[in-house]
């Protein structure tokens, strides 16, 4: 499903209060297409599936 | 008049041909000269530099050892602890914290082997961004065109030397910060094994991605920094080469005419036969931007709580967003990292150094938002990163030499190595450096 900028104005609204992060209202416009911008270029990883029985994190070493 | 490059220094020096306060006096006066067009320099320590090149001079008159960096003038990016000196890290954030009580490591492993700490240089704010256009301390202009960007987030690292100031420059490489401003200015850039080399007194953006790098003017200068840093001595020459490999698909993808031929001509002077695919490369760079925001914006979470007007307007939307990012993302990252370092591992089974761009073009205009690249439109700003933030996760050993074609803008290339290679890679960067010095030869920068 195709996201819009309002579905990113929803996510920062319900998210930012929650973590606490007060977040301005000039700052609304940049950080939801922030998040856009964020949402694709980490879709890629998303979308792929880490096949079965592949190492677990150990947390070093990266 | 350009400051030499640091072996040539190191062999003047030690040979009593020049001392080191002259050649801190050439590199401020080269600093005087082209910092008003250049501006890669945060805090200039003029006096402390010339007090320790006098140091360096007594130990030679006394007969003492000066170290393998004798009288090498350096600086280093803006988020090392230098002692005595707030570290600003390119924001106003950290501003009115204290002076730094020690030098980050890698600065004292530096002055311990005789160079000589000249400044502080610009960068992104917190090392967040491509560009070095930062609005607290201003944009580090590219000294091979002052229209356009010197790169980021080391930009005043790549400038520095590709300006002739300093012949090296400490910088740090979370995604490609050392590897961009070396590719936009035509520069040698060089990062470590992860965790080779200390981040003690680094700002941190991303730790777990985070490594101390450095940029000079040629292979050998780079060169002379591992063996200084890492204290692993010199293989004797005469090993095998390395088999090098170039990859192809989405490495060859997304990339302009000048950047593909940087490529060929590179593959072309290493005589290279074999094409590898890396798997997974979109995914693989999803994985270091979630980690990436998630990190960096939890490192700064209590700032961004409550003094978020005090950030670059330009990072602080990347701050703000990657706090609201999913934990799952983060984890899934990891997860990812974890299996691709053993499905990259296997391309090694066929190359010892793989060949990659270093950037899809070559320095943008300030203000440049798009480029076209055959025939399609591409956000600027994203698409910097697109051949270094895949591999960024994996730590592994890279060094970053320009190639692109005499007269054109400078761009470079990637030969990354496995884990602890990192001398194979700089034999063979200095293979490549070589053969194309053969080509062509730069009265600048010695390599074109």
């Amino acid at each position: 499903m195709a996201l819009t900028r309002a579905d990113w104005f929803n996510w920062l609204d319900a998210m930012a209060p929650v973590v606490p992060l007060p977040i301005a209202p000039e700052y609304r416009e940049g950080v939801a297409a922030q998040l856009e911008l964020n949402k694709r270029l980490i879709a890629p990883l998303l979308e792929f599936e880490v096949p079965a029985g592949a190492p677990e994190d150990t947390g070093s070493g990266s | 008049m350009p400051v030499a490059g640091s072996a040539a220094i190191v062999r003047a020096v030690q040979a009593g041909e020049t001392t080191a306060v002259e050649v801190v006096d050439v590199a401020l006066a080269r600093i005087d000269e082209r910092e008003g067009a250049v501006r890669a320099f945060t805090n200039l320590l003029a006096d402390r530099a010339r007090t320790r090149a006098a140091r360096i001079d007594d130990r030679i008159r006394s007969g003492g050892d000066p170290g393998p960096l004798a009288g090498v003038p350096f600086a280093v990016k803006d988020l090392f602890d230098i002692e005595g000196v707030v570290t600003l890290a390119g924001s106003r954030v950290l501003a009115t914290s204290p002076p730094a009580t020690r030098s980050a490591e890698a600065v004292r492993r530096l002055e311990a082997a005789g160079a000589v700490l000249l400044g502080a240089l610009n960068m992104e704010e917190f090392a967040y961004g491509f560009l070095t256009d930062n609005a607290h301390h201003g944009r580090t202009y590219n000294p091979l065109d002052g229209a356009r960007t010197a790169g980021g987030s080391s930009g005043g690292s790549g400038a520095a030397v590709a300006a002739g100031m300093v012949p090296l420059t400490l910088g740090s490489d979370t995604n490609g910060s050392i590897r961009i401003p070396a590719s936009f200015c035509g520069v040698v850039g060089m990062k470590p094994t992860f965790g080779r080399v200390s981040t003690a007194g680094m700002v941190p953006l991303a730790p777990s991605q985070d490594h101390v790098g450095w940029i000079g003017r040629t292979v050998e200068d780079v060169a002379l920094v591992w063996e200084v840093l890492s204290g692993a001595p010199r293989p004797r020459q005469g090993r095998r080469p390395a088999r090098v490999a170039v990859a192809d698909d989405y490495f060859a993808q997304v990339l302009t005419e000048e950047a593909r031929a940087t490529v060929d001509r590179a593959a072309r002077a290493l005589d290279v036969r074999d094409i590898v695919r890396v798997p997974a490369p979109a995914a693989a760079r999803g994985a270091a931007y979630a980690v990436t925001s998630s990190e960096a914006s939890s490192l700064r979470m209590d700032d961004l709580r409550t003094r978020a007007n005090e950030f670059d307007p330009a990072t602080r939307d990347r701050f703000l967003a990657g706090a609201l990012l999913p934990a799952d993302w983060y984890i899934r990252a990891k997860r990812f990292v974890a299996w691709w370092r053993g499905a990259f591992d296997r391309l090694f089974e066929r190359a010892d150094v793989l060949l990659l761009p270093a950037a899809p073009f070559a320095a943008p205009l300030f203000g440049q938002e798009w480029i076209e690249i055959d025939g399609v439109e591409h956000p600027v700003r994203p698409t910097i990163g697109r051949f270094t933030q895949p591999i960024s996760p994996l730590g592994l050993p890279i060094v970053c030499v320009p190639a692109a074609l005499p007269g054109r803008l400078p761009i470079g290339v990637q030969l990354v190595g496995r884990p602890d290679s990192e001398w194979l890679v700089l034999e063979t960067a200095g293979r490549l450096a070589a053969a194309l010095a053969r080509e062509s030869v730069s009265p600048e920068h010695g390599i074109s």
